[in-house]
């Protein structure tokens, strides 16, 4: 065999070697979804509680890079008082220009994570969070449990309301400076 | 009029406003929520729904969004959210992007994956599907 052959042959077994190594790892790499996940909003202020569920979070998160997308649709969040709801809306969220939420990141930590284990692992998460069209660099902790291999994240935040450009007479006041926003996605 | 019985009258009327406001926004707004079954619905299939979003979203959102819309397709998949509410994607099941729909109420469907559906809900937008909520069986 000459050396034109040999390199061709080299050239040949390393493309099937990076070919099969690629595939594996395509297949390796798991996409957990979400069109069902809950987001509960409290911002009760002196009196009055104001607080809403929603349950229709689209969350997306992959498990070789941490990848990790939150969406939500503004007027899916449901509070007991149809007032306050309509409030919320309109006046504070304005989600007729601003429909949605979103989040957009990475779990820094994932590689600690054993998918092939169940438990509950502690994970990092750093992102750009979007609210009422503001996009706000953020970090915060939260818990992944895995259940017979199936992942569940939840995760509990604070979000200055001012920081996204939401104003209103309330706020400081009747509504808290700070909401709380607990996350619960079960995948 | 005596002075006193004007303060009297005035106190009962400050009283009664105060009252009246207490009501609608505590105890009225708490017990009446929107009705969106009881509104007119603007009638579509679920496929065109998606294509009016995957179209043009801000256009879709204005002509569908915190609207009743009734909405038919191809049951694609039933499930229960971690409410235990119902909730159904419908469409096509080669399209990227349905319908995904959470019922009002926990009571499962009589329908089954594979056949159609008509639904009566709230538009909420669109995220990866187009999402409704407060749905009911038309």
């Amino acid at each position: 065999m000459n050396l034109r052959s040999k390199l061709s042959s080299k050239s040949i077994f390393i493309a099937i070697v990076f070919f099969i190594s690629l595939t594996q790892t395509l297949n390796a790499q798991k996409v957990f979804a979400t069109k069902s996940g809950q987001i509960y909003f409290n911002a009760t202020g002196a009196l009055v509680k104001i607080a809403a569920v929603n349950n229709q979070v689209d969350s997306k998160f992959v498990d070789a890079t941490g990848q990790i997308i939150f969406g939500v649709l503004i007027k899916g969040f449901k509070f007991e008082n149809q007032l306050m709801e309509d409030h919320f809306n309109e006046n504070y969220m304005e989600s007729t220009q601003y429909p949605k939420a979103d989040f957009k990141g990475y779990i820094t930590n994932i590689k600690e994570i054993n998918f092939s284990k169940d438990g509950a692992y502690p994970i990092q998460v750093e992102g750009t969070l979007t609210i009422h069209g503001v996009a706000q660099k953020t970090t915060t902790k939260g818990t992944l449990t895995l259940a017979q291999g199936k992942p569940t994240i939840e995760g509990e935040f604070n979000v200055k309301i001012k920081d996204y450009g939401i104003s209103g007479m309330y706020i400081g006041d009747k509504i808290a400076n700070q909401a709380v926003i607990k996350l619960n996605c079960k995948y | 009029m005596s002075t006193k019985n004007k303060i009297i009258i005035a106190i009962a009327l400050i009283a009664a406003i105060a009252f009246g406001i207490y009501y609608y926004v505590f105890v009225y707004s708490s017990q009446h929520r929107r009705q969106v079954q009881s509104e007119t619905g603007i009638v579509i299939t679920a496929d065109s729904l998606v294509a009016k979003y995957q179209a043009d979203e801000k256009l879709a959102n204005s002509l569908y969004l915190n609207k009743a819309v009734v909405v038919t397709g191809v049951i694609l998949s039933i499930d229960k959210n971690q409410e235990g509410k119902t909730t159904l994607v419908i469409g096509r099941s080669d399209s990227f992007s349905n319908v995904s729909v959470t019922m009002i109420s926990t009571a499962p469907i009589t329908q089954k994956v594979g056949e159609s559906i008509t639904i009566k809900g709230l538009c909420t937008g669109a995220l990866s599907d187009v999402v409704i909520t407060d749905g009911v069986v038309e």
